[in-house]
């Protein structure tokens, strides 16, 4: 009985106050996009530290540190709905991917890029990275398969690379054209 | 504006010697590091201007705050819809009782803080094949901690 009496409670304010929106000239609390607060520089914090932290471990060679420390940053799920958020995973998905690739973690590496193509803006230069260094990658694989005599996987790595590339390449130029474009506007 | 704002430093009434000798004991408090009235004023705007690195341990313990104020405990959510549901209540009474749109009232402050939004724009060439992720992220930060800081003032009542 209380717990349905609270319910209606809920929902008749609920109610009143979605109310608000049909009022045309004031901004309304129920429109709120997210804005820049604590949360957001607590993680842009923790990236930072993370990826000088993975520089001074990938200087002195321990890859495998590197990864576990930007794996950290990979891990957050929150906050998905922060632009800078999706970007900075994204980023360092590529990072990741980069490093994988170092060690041959091909399955891995392929993974990294698919997580973070789903996070990265479409048309940015953070979606080009991505492709690039899935270019870089298949590079990679299709030289270490030539050396071990698989010439079909070397081939079929060869092929996804100059696929990758090509991919990086337009999406590059299609925000190199806008930002130039943006430019002109400008002036 | 100040009243001295069109006069030259020459036409300034020269300092008493009180003054010129209140001014060196400052001084000599702050080379010294010693007690004095103002001096803790003005190391503090020292600080503000130039602050000293943040002790690593000291740092992953505001993240790790910060962050964990992110995700409620079960008893906490129970609070929240309480809360959430008085407030959603009184909002509804503010807003059915209000005959028209006040400036001064938060939403206008809310619409008018730093919303988060794409970091494309802090970049202007295509990213380096390999490197370059940190000095990103610093870019991304230290533009954001300036929104930030505009923020904090606008939720103050300050406009930045």
């Amino acid at each position: 009985m209380t717990t349905k009496l609270i319910r209606l409670v809920f929902l008749l304010g609920l109610l009143w106050g979605m109310g608000c929106s049909q009022r045309s000239d004031t901004p309304c609390v129920c429109e709120a996009t997210p804005v820049v607060d604590t949360a957001l520089m607590a993680f842009l914090s923790k990236a930072k530290a993370a990826h000088h932290q993975a520089d001074l471990l990938e200087q002195s060679g321990q890859v495998d540190a590197a990864i576990e420390v930007l794996d950290k940053v990979t891990s957050f799920t929150q906050m998905s709905d922060r632009a800078e958020v999706r970007e900075v995973l994204a980023d360092t998905l590529a990072r990741l991917s980069d490093l994988r690739g170092q060690r041959g973690q091909w399955e891995e590496s392929e993974a990294d890029i698919r997580k973070g193509l789903e996070l990265a803006p479409s048309g940015s230069y953070f979606e080009g990275h991505l492709y690039e260094m899935r270019g870089v990658n298949e590079e990679r694989r299709a030289k270490a398969q030539a050396e071990q005599g698989d010439a079909e996987g070397a081939q079929t790595a060869r092929r996804r690379a100059i696929e990758a590339f090509e991919r990086a390449i337009q999406i590059q130029d299609s925000v190199i054209r806008r930002e130039l474009s943006d430019e002109g506007a400008d002036r | 504006m100040t009243v001295y704002d069109d006069k030259g430093w020459e036409e300034l009434t020269p300092p008493t010697p009180q003054e010129v000798e209140q001014a060196q004991a400052l001084r000599e408090a702050l080379e010294a590091g010693e007690d004095h009235p103002d001096a803790d004023l003005l190391r503090s705007l020292r600080f503000l201007e130039n602050p000293p690195p943040l002790e690593p341990r000291v740092n992953e313990w505001l993240v790790h705050r910060a962050l964990h104020k992110m995700a409620p405990s079960h008893r906490g959510r129970w609070v929240a819809s309480g809360v959430a549901a008085a407030l959603a209540l009184a909002a509804g009474v503010v807003v059915v009782l209000s005959t028209g749109p006040d400036p001064t009232t938060a939403p206008v402050v809310r619409a008018s803080l730093v919303s988060c939004r794409s970091t494309q724009s802090l970049f202007h060439e295509p990213f380096d094949r390999h490197g370059g992720t940190s000095s990103r992220m610093d870019r991304i930060a230290r533009d954001r901690a300036r929104d930030y800081r505009t923020n904090l003032f606008l939720r103050g009542g300050v406009q930045p």
